[in-house]
């Protein structure tokens, strides 16, 4: 970051491309905005807040006195939730039925992300993925449906809506079918197959056919091997943002013990946490950490266990200290 | 890529700015940062929230926006190699403030407001003019410009500067002078932490327990 720009000679530039903007762009002018918006991210930001202020500040001077604008804001909210009461009938109609496994027919795409990689992806009908490290994933869109396969890894799906054609995702035994809902996947070997929605509704089925459970938002579907194993449980708005930090970069835990968390951080990069004692394997961990880096989580742990850190090259072993007498 | 459409524009001015004031407070109190690197930072979280393929599932804004600031300052912070024992410690501590309820929900609606409606009252007087009749009476800038015998690039230059006015003076409690570059003033490196010295520099990590760290 040596001549690093700073925030107000972007914010300059902002300004200037929001008043063009308002006026309308050349096609000329369109491209050299892109080409300025893709030169650094803060420009992107500094942009989406110059245009948020141009659109907010017609409601500062409209009314005066200000009135309590969050109030304004909760009402549309408000009958949305509304609509969307009325509207589950519709949906579970939609989604009643045996889910029928479908096949995978004319183009397929391939999509991976490497080792310690986040990606997101924008598929072609609006709806997004976030690829988790070392994920692969295929997708099929016709007419009727759309249909994508984790084959591994972790993915988060927000679904764009369309009522005529289901989102179908298919992972380990199960099949998932949604119109249009927010939620994540995992199909990690070693791990339980596993499904959280953050938003919307998800149907959810064995592929040999049988019962199908809806799953609502802030819930957790763990499907560890067979139906009657699978366990539905809530959670709270902060286990559910724990659970999906690994979007940000972050791995975030409560309770879990070392050895697993370990087995995350294993994911993200060529470095390898090593633990060299059984008890020390089974201390529960509780923090948010940073995905990538692995030797950081190490000595911090280490400070707070008592224990001794010893990098050699990629193995990152943590061990007791010798027992004090 | 290209400029957010305007529904995400209109999404942020009343999801996110109302709350923006508060963030940059909560920036600002965090160890290290000065007032470019919490620029720096509202500015990374504006990209993030703008280019995010939807919002629909962001059932509270306000708790994700600090979120997302949260975790661009960590990214940041190794970035600048300062990821001692001490700041890992530290930072898995940061935690995002509650989410407030209605009352203050309403105080921060007008707080944000309020700013607004006083930087539009600082901004020069031709400025202020092309401002209201674009934004609040409705004339496009050719009207704008019709209606004040001005040309249109100078009414568009009006409403880039109003514009400009509005980015420094919200949030940032007036700040309207844009500053020196500040290049180079960033988060100083600091030396990795080895093994010999870990215990000197934690003297309160050891007894914590680990539940506590969140």
């Amino acid at each position: 970051m040596h001549d690093r720009e700073t925030a107000d000679t972007i914010d300059d530039a902002a300004s200037e491309w929001a008043a063009r903007l308002d006026r309308g762009l050349s096609a000329a002018e369109q491209q050299t905005l892109e080409a300025w918006l893709a030169g650094d991210t803060r420009r992107v930001g500094a942009l989406a807040r110059a245009r948020a202020l141009w659109h907010h500040a017609g409601q500062a001077v409209a009314r005066e006195p200000a009135p309590p604008v969050m109030a304004e804001e909760r009402a549309p909210l408000l009958s949305r939730r509304r609509l969307l009461g009325g509207g589950a009938t519709a949906l579970a109609a939609a989604l009643a039925g045996v889910l029928v496994v479908p096949h995978f027919l004319g183009d397929t795409e391939t999509l991976e992300s490497g080792i310690g990689e986040v990606r997101r992806i924008t598929l072609e009908d609006g709806s997004a993925v976030t690829l988790g490290p070392g994920t692969t994933l295929r997708h099929s869109y016709d007419g009727t449906r759309r249909l994508v396969e984790l084959v591994a890894g972790d993915a988060f799906f927000e679904i764009a809506h369309d009522p005529r054609r289901p989102f179908i995702v298919l992972a380990g035994w199960l099949t998932l079918r949604t119109l249009e809902s927010a939620f994540g996947v995992r199909a990690v070997q070693g791990m339980p197959l596993s499904v959280i929605v953050s938003n919307g509704q998800v149907a959810i089925g064995a592929k040999a056919g049988g019962a199908v459970r809806t799953l609502d938002a802030n819930m957790r579907l763990d499907a560890p091997a067979a139906a009657d194993s699978a366990r539905v449980t809530r959670l709270e708005p902060d286990a559910l943002q724990r659970a999906l930090a690994w979007r940000e970069g972050m791995l975030a835990f409560e309770g879990d013990t070392l050895a697993s968390v370990a087995a995350q951080f294993d994911r993200y990069g060529t470095a390898r946490i090593v633990i060299a004692d059984p008890s020390l394997a089974r201390e529960p961990i509780t923090g948010t950490f940073a995905a990538n880096d692995p030797r950081g989580f190490a000595r911090a742990i280490a400070a707070s266990l008592d224990a001794r850190v010893t990098i050699d090259g990629n193995a990152i072993r943590l061990s007791r200290k010798a027992p004090a007498k | 890529m290209t400029a957010p459409p305007d529904d995400r524009s209109h999404w942020l001015a009343t999801r996110i700015l109302p709350h923006e004031p508060a963030l940059r407070r909560w920036l600002r109190g965090l160890s290290a940062l000065d007032d470019s690197d919490v620029d720096d930072l509202v500015q990374e979280t504006y990209a993030v929230l703008a280019t995010r393929a939807s919002v629909v599932d962001i059932q509270d804004p306000r708790a994700y926006a600090f979120q997302v600031a949260r975790s661009l300052f960590l990214q940041g912070v190794r970035r600048a190699k300062i990821v001692s024992i001490n700041a890992v410690a530290d930072l898995t501590e940061i935690e995002v403030p509650d989410d407030s309820p209605s009352p203050f929900d309403h105080a921060a609606g007008r707080e944000d407001l309020r700013q607004l409606a006083a930087a539009i009252e600082a901004m020069p007087p031709q400025t202020r003019r092309a401002f209201q009749l674009r934004r609040i009476e409705g004339l496009s800038q050719r009207e704008v410009a019709a209606a004040t015998q001005l040309s249109e690039s100078t009414v568009e230059k009006h409403i880039g500067r109003g514009i400009r006015i509005l980015m420094a003076q919200f949030g940032r409690g007036g700040k309207q002078v844009p500053r020196a570059s500040t290049s180079g003033g960033r988060i100083p490196d600091a030396p990795e932490p080895t093994e010999t010295n870990q215990k000197n520099a934690t003297p309160d990590a050891r007894p914590r327990d680990s539940r506590h760290y969140r």
